[in-house]
């Protein structure tokens, strides 16, 4: 049953690797502010729409 | 039918100016409307329509100081190689259209680098090329977009602050121990479940199961739960007994327990039981922090000064910052610009809008010589004063510095902590009890049950009810616009006996005033003349006479003149008018004070005068009427010529107090809080800040929520002023919502108990009972608070 342990490592390491990985996001700033991210991607890029008209 | 502004949607009301076949309500939206084409920005208008804001026609905006070196270090984050970062704090952000056009602000000057909004604060970050744009340009820029950025003595004083990310990253830690430590648990709880007998490969491993779990309950043990731990070691220190400290006996007495049942191999140990706990109760934590970030309850006085203003010095005038003022220093006050210490008069006519100090809107006339207070507004001409008191030594400084202000908040649950003072005796009780009996009866048990006792009775559920209600009677109160600082000041709301109201804008309405007119009757034609004179002036008094006169042509006017702060002057038809004040004129009347007063004279020969006085909110006395339960009084800073009015609006019983000066309003609260009643003091946190602080719950009353938020400890919007009983009634509410989740929660922790005297606790039994309790506590607390703010009748406009 040693493949069950393998496994049990395997996931927990892999949970532990997105924890960092939120932590570290967390740490840069990126879950102090949740609005202006939200309202930004909805904008469009008005320079990519320049280009199509061109 | 009324239009709206293309730019702004604010209704058209004084004159349509019509640009591009598009009707907009003045000239700086027009402006607005033309900047944003030319640069290929007009892409604002199809994400919201009418969303711009109407940029302020009225003042006239210095930004010059800002390049003053000084000052220039002061206000920017980061200067180097040409390039400078600067924050700026918009009050006025609201909408997605803002935040886009905020960050286009590269396409409208091209020496802007990139510019980032923090839409919750209501900053934006500026980066530009200091050598071909000053900050004064870019100030100027953003005014004239209708964004104008407050500067003010503040904005020195509180450099971003590192937003404190503790808690996350504790809840984040506990989530994944939890959610990782349940997993391993699994295998075991499923035991009794398999029909088989225990299955072989379980037996050889379940300790690197166990002790996995062990590992992963270490960093809740000693980073998540910390807090606890921290407050209830504070709280025995100061003989106090919290809510955190069952908890934090709960916590101990399942991590003690659970790593001796695994060494001896009793059961699998509780280890999932304290991922839980934490988890959720680390959850209720930061549902309570996430409240209104953008409302800043804590302002002060700072918040209004200037950041500078002009010192004359040798003739020369130049931009100095406020801290460097001194007495005897020359300073130059400009129209609509605020004076930052009490001084003289030297030169110029003053026209002092006081209404920062005493919340009355009149004008006072100031001769040469005379003192001018610090905190009015010079309406008019540019004036010179001489400073007699430095900047931190005002008159009106000195009342935000009273002691009232530094008393400290605690934002402790009350009635939470109360109860658990109580609940520790009964628990400890308890366990001491069947401790004993177990004793007699079976003594290998004893600590089996009194562990078992102390775990089930961890009151998580008790300590999540409260901050849910709480929370969410807080977002309902926001919602129909009630803002609170914090949830402790909704327990103090249902707890209050007397309500004591400011009257001048607080009760009467600040922006529509009454225009009588007295005096001998004008004949249309003269009213004509009268109304076209009013429009070539930007004073308020006339903004609001002109307002009044509805359904009045315009024609043209001839040789207009204004002078600032005394009248206007033109010929219409050949006649010679004059709008303006008494002695402008020529009237010689002895009047009484406190009114407001525009005269009008046609052909030097005085006609009459237009009397302007405030008028009561609509619905105040319907709204008084359903105060009944409460004790009320009236504490105003005019005169009592209202006296009767007011005495048909509110009940005999209240008191109505007149010509209280702030100093006197705030003895008069504590004089009240001394015959130990709880005091709501609802007033517009101008003149009575003192009294405000001191109430128990200090509510000040705004028309706009962006614009003015003074140090109190709760915000209601203008608009939502006839609600204020339903949210008095509402906070009762809340208060016995929690009553019933309490109850809710005892319920579970009699049942765990039933299991954990009789000895039967297994580690499965808490882990069901434990996630139930807390989620079906947080499910009561959202739907029924929810559900009482939909049957309650909210009295909106």
């Amino acid at each position: 049953m040693g493949i069950v342990i393998l496994m049990i490592m395997v996931s927990v390491s892999l949970a532990a690797v997105f924890l960092v990985l939120f932590l570290l996001g967390a740490r840069k700033g990126q879950f102090d502010e949740d609005e202006s991210p939200a309202v930004r991607m909805l904008m469009d890029d008005k320079k990519v729409k320049d280009k199509i008209d061109t | 039918m009324t239009e709206h502004c293309f730019h702004c949607g604010q209704k058209i009301e004084l004159e349509v100016v019509k640009f591009d076949e598009k009707k907009f309500c003045c000239a700086g939206c027009k402006t607005v409307y033309e900047i944003l084409n030319t640069t290929g920005l007009e892409n604002f208008y199809a994400m919201n329509s009418e969303a711009g804001v109407r940029p302020d026609s009225k003042e006239n905006h210095h930004f010059d100081f800002l390049d003053t070196p000084e000052i220039f270090e002061k206000v920017v984050d980061f200067s180097e190689d040409g390039i400078t970062v600067v924050t700026f704090h918009i009050p006025v952000i609201h909408c997605t259209s803002c935040v886009w056009l905020l960050e286009s602000l590269n396409t409208v000057n091209e020496n802007i680098v990139y510019s980032n909004v923090n839409f919750a604060k209501k900053n934006v970050q500026i980066s530009f090329h200091q050598n071909e744009l000053k900050l004064s340009e870019v100030a100027r820029l953003i005014t004239q977009l209708g964004y104008k950025p407050a500067v003010s003595l503040q904005s020195l004083d509180a450099k971003e602050t590192n937003p404190n990310r503790m808690l996350i990253y504790k809840l984040v830690v506990a989530g994944f121990c939890f959610s990782n430590i349940m997993i391993l648990a699994f295998p075991e709880y499923s035991l009794p479940f398999t029909k088989t007998s225990p299955e072989v490969w379980l037996e050889g491993n379940k300790n690197i199961f166990r002790w996995a779990m062990f590992v992963l309950s270490l960093p809740v043990m000693f980073f998540s739960a910390t807090d606890y731990f921290k407050s209830a070691w504070h709280g025995i220190k100061n003989k106090f007994i919290n809510i955190d400290l069952p908890i934090a006996i709960g916590f101990w007495v399942l991590f003690l327990r659970s790593t001796y049942d695994i060494i001896f191999d009793i059961s699998p140990g509780f280890f999932d039981t304290i991922g839980g706990l934490a988890f959720f109760m680390l959850i209720g934590k930061w549902f309570q922090q996430r409240t209104y970030k953008t409302l800043a309850f804590d302002r002060d006085y700072k918040s209004f000064y200037p950041i500078a203003v002009l010192r004359i010095n040798n003739g020369i005038e130049q931009p100095t910052l406020l801290s460097e003022l001194k007495v005897g220093d020359r300073i130059l006050i400009r129209n609509e610009e605020i004076i930052p210490a009490d001084a003289v008069l030297m030169k110029g006519e003053a026209m002092i809008d006081n209404s920062f100090v005493t919340g009355e809107s009149r004008l006072i006339e100031k001769q040469q010589g005379d003192k001018v207070f610090a905190g009015g507004k010079q309406s008019g001409q540019a004036i010179e004063l001489e400073i007699i008191k430095e900047v931190n030594q005002s008159y009106l400084t000195q009342l935000w510095n009273n002691e009232a202000f530094s008393k400290e908040d605690s934002t402790l649950n009350k009635l939470t902590n109360k109860i658990s003072q109580y609940f520790v005796i009964v628990i400890l009780a308890i366990a001491i009890a069947s401790g004993i009996f177990w004793y007699f009866y079976d003594s290998t048990q004893i600590l089996q049950v009194v562990t078992a006792i102390l775990i089930i009775t961890c009151p998580c559920a008790l300590a999540l009810s409260s901050p849910f209600i709480l929370g969410n009677t807080m977002r309902i109160f926001g919602e129909k616009g009630l803002y609170i600082k914090s949830t402790a000041t909704i327990e103090s709301m249902a707890k209050i006996d007397k309500i004591v109201f400011d009257k001048t804008g607080t009760i009467t309405e600040n922006q529509s005033a009454v225009v009588e007119y007295k005096g001998e009757e004008l004949n249309p034609k003269e009213l004509i003349a009268v109304k076209s004179i009013l429009k070539n002036s930007n004073h308020p008094l006339s903004r609001i006479i002109f307002d009044n006169l509805k359904e009045i042509e315009i024609t043209d006017v001839n040789s207009y003149k204004e002078m600032v702060g005394k009248g206007q002057i033109g010929i219409v038809d050949g006649k010679e008018i004059k709008v303006g004040s008494k002695s402008f004129v020529g009237k010689v009347e002895h009047s009484e004070i406190n009114k407001t007063r525009v005269y009008i004279s046609v052909d030097s020969e005085v006609k009459g005068k237009f009397e302007i006085s405030n008028h009561y909110r609509k619905g105040l006395k319907e709204m008084i009427n359903h105060l009944d339960s409460y004790s009320l009084a009236i504490l105003s800073g005019d005169n009592d010529s209202e006296k009767e009015t007011l005495s048909t609006i509110f009940p005999k019983s209240a008191s109505l107090k007149f010509n209280q000066n702030p100093e006197q309003k705030l003895e008069y609260i504590e004089s009240e809080q001394k015959d130990n009643q709880k005091i709501l003091m609802l007033g517009d946190g101008l003149n009575d800040a003192g009294a405000i602080q001191q109430s128990d719950v200090g509510m000040v009353i705004t028309e706009d929520i962006n614009n003015f938020s003074p140090s109190c400890d709760a915000i209601i919007k203008a608009k939502s002023f006839l609600s204020f009983p339903e949210f008095l009634r509402f906070s009762k509410i809340s208060i016995r919502l929690i009553w019933a989740a309490f109850t809710l929660s005892f319920l579970y922790n009699i049942v765990g108990l039933a299991f954990a005297i009789s000895g039967n606790l297994e580690p499965v039994v808490a882990a069901i009972l434990m996630p139930i309790s807390s989620i079906s506590v947080v499910i009561f607390a959202t739907v029924s608070t929810r559900l009482s703010a939909k049957i309650l009748k909210w009295n909106l406009e």
